[in-house]
């Protein structure tokens, strides 16, 4: 089931058209078209290996889509868009960094440099990338940490801070370059239950702000309530892709019966 | 065994140092820069930084030591026998430096320069700000250990008439008929330098500690 | 620089004796070494606490200091305490002595790195200490000891080179010999240190060969 979107194609945040990815001999996505809107939130969701992962991965051009292509508010990235015949033209670096620099990631693992402070980690681009001095470097780095409850620790080393408290420094070190959309990749996947909750209201804070935000995530009821669109994939296909309620409701997709069975405590027993 | 005597070992050892310390630092740049080779994607450059490793690390030192000892005069570069020794132990150390660095590199966990391919960072500042930085605390205890290591060949470039804490030994040995006592001494004052310098290596890896406890 | 293979030919015999000195010098020596620092690290495991204490002297004072160093002790300073040895003995016991210290804490390492509860359920079962040795340490370290323990072998194959500093007749002391001689010095050296580098990365190589075909004898960890 997929009920258009009020956005007109072409005017999206990301725009995903054809976009297959193969590994090796086994294909992860198989031809996916996907409109990401502005100012919404559209929560990836599926079961293990379905390819959600990949398919946000290749939007952030961490992966190399095998075929299609991704525009960026209207612009290619990564690869021009096909004529349909001959091989794929390459942007160049510069461009793709360009393009790219619209979009903030937050990864699983959080990622934080373990040498550097927190300050240090949402303070590093602005220095090195944008030629900041370090002190207004630091100034609106100390800003967006505050924005995430954080500006306490902004001195403390990742390895003092609770997987929680890293994953909001985290978010704090992608939001510090103003980008236009936010990609979250299993962004509470890691952390202990009793930490999911305060990375998940500053999303919830920031999708209220209105920032277009694509999130994979296992966390159903936040997919629920404050995801205004769910694309459900399986098998590196996208079966669903519509509002909440028109996902959720009953009758629901069989498949995704199935998959919801095995998350009815993660928060999707509201939707019983 | 007189006070003499073991002033005079101490002075020599002065060298051994100094040579050690020199030859560390010298292999240091230069294993970074094979090291980077191994890594880079071009074939001919990781190939020569790997043959370059191989060579250094399967040859005796020693072999090493007398071949560039006497190869240097005849590429018309004729220095000192420290110096000649400096290149031969720099270069011997550096290949096993350059060993430890590649996999310091290679344990940089990717998501790491993911995160900062992510921000913006170009390959070259993601190199030298995330990547080098990480690797040489993850290299560190290796780097002391072959501080060591230097520390402890270095008895070799007496070989080639560098008057350091083994030759001056020798050369007591021989005039006083003492080479119990001399060597003894000697291997005593080797003895407690290296054991400084795994004091100063523990040392360094605290401070180095980014907030673990 | 010129190669006179006739040359090289004549002196074959001589070259080849001292490869056979080298060869039989690292295999006596790396065999020496072996066994003594496996009753080192037994000694330090089993033994009473003095004895503990006198083999962790040994050991980190000859890691701590240089072969040659130890070498010139035993072949100039021996005598003095009565052991008076030629250069070929004390280069075999030079390299058993400090190989040793070096295979003694392999082996500590590889005692540590067998699961305790393999060793208590032997001791349970009835198994006396011997016994848990032969049968369940040994079994079990050799896979895990057996990268360091090869790593080892050809750092010794290198450090032969050391004992021509005390006249040893291996192949380094022949090839100088015979580089100053001919004037050839160079030469000689570079093909000298090729021949050892090849040996290492052959050695090397059917170190890994033999790793790979013992690891299906990897028992499972907890």
């Amino acid at each position: 089931m997929n009920t258009p979107n009020s956005t007109a194609l072409g005017t999206s945040a990301i725009s995903v058209r054809g976009v297959s990815k193969r590994f090796g001999d086994t294909e992860v996505l198989h031809d996916i078209d996907l409109e990401i809107p502005h100012g919404q939130v559209t929560c990836l969701i599926g079961p293990s290996g379905s390819g959600k992962s990949t398919l946000l991965r290749c939007m952030a051009f961490l992966e190399e889509a095998t075929t299609g292509t991704i525009l960026v508010n209207g612009e290619p990235l990564g690869f021009a868009p096909g004529t349909g015949a001959g091989p794929r033209v390459r942007l160049p670096e510069a461009r793709i960094r360009e393009v790219r620099s619209q979009i903030g990631m937050c990864f699983q693992q959080f990622n934080l440099w373990p040498h550097m402070t927190a300050l240090g980690n949402v303070s590093e681009a602005l220095k090195t990338v944008r030629g900041m001095k370090k002190a207004d470097a630091e100034q609106r780095a100390l800003a967006q940490l505050q924005k995430v409850g954080l500006e306490a620790r902004a001195g403390h080393y990742p390895s003092q801070l609770s997987g929680g408290q890293q994953q909001r420094v985290a978010i704090a070190r992608a939001l510090a370059l103003d980008p236009k959309i936010m990609l979250f990749d299993e962004p509470t996947s890691s952390l202990d239950p009793e930490l999911t909750g305060e990375v998940l209201n500053v999303m919830r804070a920031l999708a209220a702000d209105g920032m277009t935000m694509v999130v994979v995530s296992h966390e159903i009821g936040f997919a629920a309530s404050v995801g205004q669109r769910i694309a459900f994939l399986d098998h590196g296909r996208i079966l669903l892709n519509a509002t909440p309620q028109e996902v959720f409701g009953k009758p629901r997709h069989p498949r995704l019966d199935q998959f919801l069975d095995t998350y009815l405590d993660r928060g999707a027993a509201m939707l019983v | 065994m007189s006070w003499k005597l073991f002033l005079l070992l101490v002075q020599a050892c002065g060298y051994t140092v100094l040579i050690s310390a020199v030859s560390i630092s010298v292999g240091l740049v230069i294993g970074t820069g094979v090291s980077a080779a191994m890594l880079s994607a071009h074939r001919g450059l990781s190939l020569a930084g790997r043959t370059f490793v191989s060579f250094f690390r399967g040859a005796p030192l020693l072999v090493q030591l007398l071949l560039i000892y006497n190869l240097l005069p005849t590429l018309g570069l004729n220095v000192p026998s420290m110096v000649a020794a400096v290149i031969g132990l720099s270069l011997c150390t550096a290949a096993y430096q350059a060993e430890n660095l590649r996999g310091g590199f290679a344990s940089v966990p990717r998501g790491l320069l993911e995160a900062a391919e992510m921000v913006g960072l170009s390959p070259f500042q993601q190199f030298w700000r995330i990547r080098a930085p990480i690797a040489l605390r993850m290299t560190l205890p290796a780097l002391v250990n072959e501080a060591i290591m230097i520390l402890k060949v270095s008895s070799l470039v007496s070989v080639v008439g560098v008057v350091e804490l083994t030759r001056m030994a020798q050369d007591l040995a021989a005039s006083t008929f003492k080479p119990l006592q001399l060597f003894a001494a000697a291997g005593l004052i080797y003895f407690v330098v290296n054991w400084l310098v795994a004091m100063g290596g523990t040392a360094l890896e605290k401070s180095f500690r980014w907030g673990k406890p | 620089m010129s190669l006179d293979f006739n040359l090289i030919w004549s002196l074959l015999p001589e070259i080849l004796r001292s490869a056979g000195v080298t060869l039989l010098v690292w295999c006596c020596g790396v065999v020496g070494a072996v066994v003594l620092g496996f009753l080192v690290a037994l000694g330090r495991r089993y033994g009473p606490r003095a004895l503990g204490y006198a083999l962790q002297a040994y050991v980190e004072l000859i890691r701590g200091t240089p072969f040659l160093i130890q070498l010139f002790l035993l072949y100039y300073g021996g005598p003095f305490i009565g052991l008076s040895l030629d250069p070929v003995p004390a280069g075999l016991l030079g390299l058993a002595v400090y190989g040793a210290a070096y295979f003694s804490e392999i082996f500590r390492a590889g005692f540590e790195a067998v699961p305790p509860g393999h060793v208590e359920a032997a001791e349970c079962l009835g198994l006396n200490r011997s016994q848990t040795v032969r049968r369940i340490l040994i079994p079990e370290m050799t896979m895990l000891v057996l990268p360091p323990a090869v790593n080892m072998a050809i750092i010794l194959l290198k450090e032969t080179a050391v004992l021509s500093i005390i006249t040893v007749p291996e192949l380094t002391f022949q090839i100088s010999a015979i580089g100053s001689q001919r004037y050839a010095f160079i030469e000689a050296m570079f093909l000298l240190a090729c021949f050892y580098w090849g040996l290492v990365s052959l050695c090397g190589r059917l170190g890994s060969v033999a790793e790979s075909r013992l690891s299906k004898f990897r028992f499972a960890h907890s």
